[in-house]
């Protein structure tokens, strides 16, 4: 009777031990992650949500409006590994709409996405805008969270910001800027990518930086 | 609460178009005004999302007001179609006229098919709001008199 007895004790703990992710001893390696998409409007936060949620992203759609958008769960792999995307906000980029989300986002976040145009960085205003905005949010991540900067639309203006010169002087405008206004950004300051959001190759190297 | 309608610049930095009642205002010129107790509804009665283009998104909130989403047949300098929200609580009747008279200080229009569901839900809250009064009457009718 005995061996019958430890036997179906056995397989109802493998079981359970299956419907609980193995309690961990053959779990997937996958964690949560909370992803805080942050930028002016037209930076391409809506582009990168949609991407790592496998959302198709159709050209022209409508702009994010007040509301912002709710965004469901996903799961993204690379290799053998596994992340969960969690519910997650996608924002509206005018400052009525950064104002009330910023914090709230920054505050749940586990990486920080900062996207801006690079072409903004030509005018003097629109600059100042970015960085404005930037500095925003670096008071407002008081924990020190890490974030990644991602310099977008430098397929817009061909042989123009898609030239070397281009892509260093924005890399020197950024550089210098944070190495003038915060001693300590580096602690921080994940990378500064300049990238085209409609590029397979340059979202997948966004992607690894979640799995860093 | 007045009636308000807000719309995001069609240049990035920019800042947006907020009518009061159908006044353009600036908002730098009303820090104090809070677009959230109008337009950023978090507790509402019922909402109805198209599910097809033009979207289009009805908040009926409990304070008789309604919050409504809309695209315009306009593009921003991204090429994306552009949105507009209101909160309005006035004559049924006279919403197109007053989104029309927003709009039309700022060259924009609304998207016929998205005034169109706009009416026809809001057409459907009425009946709904009025067939919940008459129930809830005639219960109570019934109490008192039975």
């Amino acid at each position: 009777m005995l061996p019958f007895i430890l036997t179906g004790v056995g397989i109802a703990s493998l079981i359970t031990a299956y419907l609980t992710d193995g309690f961990g001893l053959w779990s997937d390696d996958s964690s949560e992650k909370y992803l805080a998409i942050l930028g002016l409007s037209g930076a391409g936060k809506t582009r990168l949500q949609y991407y790592f949620r496998g959302k198709h992203y159709v050209e022209g759609e409508s702009i994010t409006g007040a509301f912002g958008k709710e965004l469901g769960q996903a799961k993204i792999t690379e290799g053998k590994r596994t992340i969960v995307i969690k519910k997650g906000h996608d924002i509206e980029g005018t400052l009525n709409g950064l104002k009330d989300y910023t914090t709230s986002e920054i505050n749940k976040a586990d990486i920080i996405f900062f996207l801006f145009d690079m072409r903004n960085l030509l005018s003097q205003k629109e600059k100042d805008n970015v960085l404005g905005y930037f500095d925003f949010v670096f008071v407002k991540n008081t924990l020190k969270k890490k974030i990644v900067l991602l310099g977008t639309h430098c397929d817009e203006s061909k042989g123009f910001n898609a030239s070397k010169l281009f892509r260093t002087q924005v890399e020197e405008i950024f550089s210098s800027y944070l190495s003038d206004t915060y001693t300590d950004s580096k602690n921080h300051i994940e990378e500064i990518l300049l990238v085209n959001l409609k590029s397979d190759k340059d979202l997948r190297l966004i992607k690894q930086k979640l799995f860093k | 609460m007045e009636n308000l309608l807000y719309i995001q610049h069609e240049k990035s930095g920019e800042e947006s178009y907020v009518f009061i009642q159908d006044k353009l205002i600036s908002l730098q010129s009303h820090p104090d005004l809070n677009l959230s107790n109008f337009i950023k509804v978090k507790s509402y009665f019922l909402k109805i999302n198209s599910r097809k283009n033009p979207k289009g998104i009805l908040h009926r909130n409990p304070f008789n007001g309604y919050v409504i989403t809309g695209v315009l047949n306009e593009k921003d300098t991204y090429g994306r179609t552009m949105l507009f929200s209101c909160y309005y609580n006035g004559d049924l009747n006279q919403l197109d006229k007053y989104i029309d008279n927003c709009l039309n200080q700022i060259d924009k229009s609304i998207n016929q098919e998205c005034l169109k569901f706009i009416k026809v839900n809001i057409r459907r809250f009425v009946v709904l709001r009025n067939v919940l009064l008459l129930g809830v009457i005639s219960l109570m009718a019934y109490q008192i008199f039975k």
